[in-house]
């Protein structure tokens, strides 16, 4: 589901749940040597929203890590269409 | 898997809990307060009612409901049900099985109790339920009221939240709109998930599935903007509130709708987005969907059902205690009894050719030890098998037993009579096939017990000094080869000169046979015999003690009959253990063998000469213990050839059959063996001398007689 | 891949009738269909891991276990934790909907159902 090739960790957009823990647990203690998350999207769509969660959290964390997919704050996917999002802070209670 | 085979499956679990219903109340009715019996019995009547129901037998369905609530009232409170209440669920039983009946060979209405006993239900329940329950029901309502008014003004808060950002959408909106061909329309769906989205074993990317499935997603937003940092996330939480997405989709709104069933209300909306399209028009868009939204809350609250009475600490605590009854401690599987069947007659055969390897001269007359020892463990080893196979199809006849109960209930109630049963010896093991058969001959001998034994009033008793109430008892047990079933009452007991008078009357005796008191008991069992001075109607119902004596004979067995005057009578049926594998004398008579049931042989001896008689026109006799038995020749009655070998030359095998007693005579003694049981073909089986046919060891087929068309 | 579904109810006829139900999902590959009709011993087949599910429907009054309790202790294990599950039920009452919500379950399904309700509530549980 992931592999790391030198600083950069690849990822592919269906992992499941489990498989999000694990990269979850993975991550957190590698984040300062990743500097880059490449995404094979190959055409599949994503399996679950919690990876979604993940990658927002991984660039809340360390701002600096590259995620191509992420940039422009939406991407396209086949099935699933256009994915866009905010990411601001709304004031206070929500 | 088809219609057929799921309605079989249906009558079968059905019958079985329905059968067990009947036992278990009337167990209930000698422990009222046993809470462990009420769930056991809620629990068959849930479980009939869910497969009635899945069947489409409402009828079924309905009642069992009502009988549903009645035990579920009993199980979860402390009162206890009293002896009016037991005889409504007996009804109830009754009702029940007739309305399956009706339900599976679908005839119309219901049988005559059903409506009386659904009204019974209805007026115990409120009866109940106007004492102290209503006051807690209406506090439940009250809550749920709260409850739903509150989440209802949560909504109110998104809708004001979105309002304020909804300018921004629109002209998105109108370019989606513009997209949408004739058919399509247009759908905003806003996904606002609890975090304990993935703990439910949902995710957005599901209703993404099975929305684009429906359409096409044009679009979707979503807010990310709660989602923690790394070391604060827990990726098996939702942080992601809202989702909103544009579906574009030739179904309709209701159809789309159905996709977010198991979700909460509060979890998503969907809304039509069309053309002709102003803030206002927006407005009311947004006030229609919250009417629904709303009209949906007062929907369910008026669909929750009375709140229940809890179950008590009580009966969770009795559940620990409870040591399991003997059935639940083992493990069972259940076995095709056809499978049964085949496995047994391969046993059978088993047998014989272990047999024909046991008798066969030329193995005998191996020298090699070791050979010799491999049959013989080989004949160890067969007839260990056997015996195991034999024990599959032995049940305790506890359940036959147990039926019973409500016979005598039943009974001594229509003819006003105290009866106690006293059951013994229910572990007793009985093969399977026989069961079914035994049922209603027991039964018949019960009632008649009842009916006819006892005497006619307590009073009756009381001034003969007995006890008010009458026992019956069953007792069962294993003698020999055979099962024994007693069926005793100490009732009146058996007038015998009554019975030899009426006998006599009605031609089915003369007068100078000498009978001995069972023979002259066992006259009441003849066709066209009755003592009774009124038949009422228990055991007056077309099936007479004649009818019991020729079921139990089908299964070849016999019904012995003592009684002594005002002390009481028994009823004795012996039966073979099995009915495929019996055990025989094995004879010879003019070069055949032939093997006689070991049942019915009193005992065999060569006799001397002096013990010999003829009586002149009348036949030979011979004199055992100053008994009189007649002699008959077994090569004569079957026609085998015209010898006529000397008495005292011969062995005479002593049976008995209804009739009395007589002799066989026969060449020889062969041995005593369990034979396997081969019906014969159509073109023997109506000889009324032999009643089967053997294989032996040696391959010879040796035909088994029939005792009873021996001698008449 | 086809979805692992199970089903746990002690009536035969519960059984008999949702195998007839998915016939056409399981023939087609989409689902494979087990059915129990005894839940400690699917616990026991779960936590040995011989048994593994996609989706589980469950009955609520069965005489070993409650169906919310097995649901409950299945959750408590790493692998079923997130797994959806269906109560089968005759009715619901206020107090079950929210005992099953603090578990978990996904959903509640209504007894007796007709066979293409279950079908497709199957699909739409798993995303199919």
């Amino acid at each position: 589901m992931f592999n790391i090739d030198g600083e950069v960790l690849n990822i592919t957009l269906d992992m499941g749940l489990d498989d999000v823990v694990e990269l979850k647990n993975f991550i957190e203690s590698r984040l300062e040597y990743i500097d880059e998350i490449g995404i094979d999207g190959s055409g599949k769509d994503f399996a679950t929203s919690s990876l979604l969660q993940l990658l927002i959290s991984i660039k809340k964390s360390k701002p600096e890590i590259k995620i191509p997919l992420l940039e422009g704050c939406n991407f396209e996917l086949k099935e699933f269409g256009k994915i866009s999002w905010t990411e601001e802070e709304l004031v206070d209670n929500g | 898997m088809d219609k057929e085979k799921l309605k079989e499956i249906f009558i079968e679990e059905a019958s079985e809990i329905i059968e067990k219903l009947d036992i278990e109340i009337i167990n209930l009715e000698e422990k009222p307060d046993d809470k462990d019996l009420l769930n056991e019995l809620f629990r068959g009547v849930h479980t009939l009612k869910g497969s009635a129901n899945s069947f489409g037998f409402k009828r079924l369905g309905e009642f069992v409901h009502g009988f549903e609530d009645v035990l579920d009232y009993y199980r979860g409170g402390d009162d206890v049900p009293q002896r009016e209440h037991i005889d409504i669920f007996l009804d109830a039983v009754d009702v029940i099985k007739e309305v399956f009946e009706y339900e599976i060979n679908d005839t119309s209405g219901v049988p005559d109790r059903y409506q009386d006993c659904i009204d019974a239900f209805r007026n115990l329940i409120n009866a109940k339920k106007n004492s102290s329950e209503s006051d807690e029901v209406s506090a439940t309502l009250d809550d749920l009221d709260s409850k739903d008014i509150s989440s209802e003004f949560a909504l109110d808060d998104d809708e004001t939240t979105k309002e304020q950002g909804s300018s921004n959408v629109t002209s998105l909106q109108k370019e989606l709109l513009r997209s949408l061909s004739e058919t399509e329309i247009l759908l905003k769906i806003v996904l606002t998930l609890d975090d304990d989205l993935y703990l439910r074993g949902q995710d957005h990317t599901i209703f993404l599935r099975l929305l684009k499935s429906e359409g096409v997603i044009l679009s979707s937003f979503w807010d990310l903007s709660k989602v923690p940092p790394l070391n604060e996330l827990d990726p098996q939480k939702n942080y992601i509130p809202s989702v909103e997405i544009y579906l574009k989709t030739t179904k309709d709104i209701e159809e789309i709708g159905e996709i977010f069933e198991y979700l909460e209300d509060y979890e998503y909306k969907i809304e039509e987005i069309s053309i002709n399209f102003s803030d206002e028009e927006e407005n009311k868009e947004e006030e229609k969907v919250k009417e629904k939204s709303a009209k949906e809350e007062v929907k369910n609250i008026e669909s929750q059902p009375q709140a229940k009475p809890r179950k008590t600490q009580k009966s969770e605590n009795s559940q620990e205690i409870k040591t399991p009854s003997a059935s639940q401690q083992r493990s069972f599987v259940k076995i095709d009894t056809l499978k049964l069947d085949e496995l047994f007659d391969s046993v059978g055969e088993l047998v014989i050719a272990q047999n024909f390897l046991a008798e066969n001269e030329k193995i005998n007359n191996i020298k090699d030890e070791n050979v010799l020892k491999t049959i013989e463990t080989l004949s160890k080893i067969t007839r260990l098998i056997q015996n195991r196979v034999m024990s599959l199809r032995m049940v305790p006849i506890r359940d036959t037993f147990e039926k019973m109960k409500r016979v005598v209930r039943d009974s001594s109630r229509k003819v006003k009579k105290e009866v106690k049963l006293i059951i013994s010896g229910e572990d007793t093991e009985i093969d399977k096939t026989m069961v079914d058969a035994l049922s209603d001959p027991l039964i018949h001998m019960i009632r008649n017990a009842i009916d006819h034994g006892l005497e006619a009033t307590p009073e009756d008793r009381e001034a003969k000094g007995k006890n008010r109430e009458g026992e019956v008892g069953l007792r069962a047990y294993h003698k020999g080869g055979n099962i024994v079933i007693e069926i005793s009452d100490d009732g009146r007991g058996i007038n015998r000169d009554k019975v030899y008078k009426k006998a006599l009357e009605r031609g089915l005796i003369s007068e100078d046979e000498e009978l001995s008191d069972s023979q002259v008991f066992g006259l009441i069992m003849q066709a066209g015999f009755s003592t009774a001075d009124k038949i009422s109607d228990i055991s007056g119902r077309g099936v007479g003690l004649d009818v019991v004596r020729s079921s139990i004979e089908a299964l070849r067995g016999k019904v012995e009959i003592e009684s002594k005057l005002d002390k009481g009578s028994k009823f004795c049926i012996l039966l073979p253990l099995t009915l495929a594998i019996i055990d025989g004398m094995l004879v010879k008579s003019s070069g055949e063998t032939f093997i006689i049931p070991t049942l019915s042989i009193v005992e065999s001896f060569r006799p001397h000469e002096d013990i010999v008689h003829t009586a002149q026109g009348q036949g030979e006799f011979v004199n055992l213990r100053d008994e009189l038995l007649p002699i008959v020749r077994l090569n004569r009655i079957l026609e085998l050839d015209n010898n006529n070998p000397k008495v005292c030359e011969s062995t005479l095998v002593c049976a008995e059959n209804e009739n009395g007693r007589f002799a066989i005579l026969v060449d020889e003694l062969v041995g005593r063996q369990q034979v396997v049981i081969k019906t014969l073909g159509k073109t023997l089986s109506h000889l009324k001398e032999v009643s089967g046919g053997a294989v032996l060891g040696n391959g010879e087929i040796a035909l088994i007689l029939n005792v009873e068309g021996l001698y008449n | 891949m086809p979805k692992n579904v199970v089903l746990v109810d002690d009536s035969k006829t519960i059984i008999a009738t949702a195998e007839m139900a998915v016939e056409e999902l399981v023939s087609e590959g989409i689902i494979n269909f087990k059915a129990y009709t005894n839940p400690e011993e699917l616990l026991n087949d779960a936590i040995s891991g011989a048994l593994d599910y996609d989706l589980l429907i469950s009955d609520i009054n069965m005489p070993q276990m409650n169906g919310l309790d097995l649901s409950a202790e299945l959750k408590r294990h790493e692998q079923f934790k997130n797994k959806p599950i269906l109560i089968l039920t005759t009715e619901s009452s206020a107090d079950m909907k929210t005992k099953g919500k603090s578990i978990g379950v996904t959903g509640w399904m209504v007894k007796p159902f007709d066979g293409a309700k279950l079908a497709k509530s199957i699909k739409m549980v798993l995303g199919l």
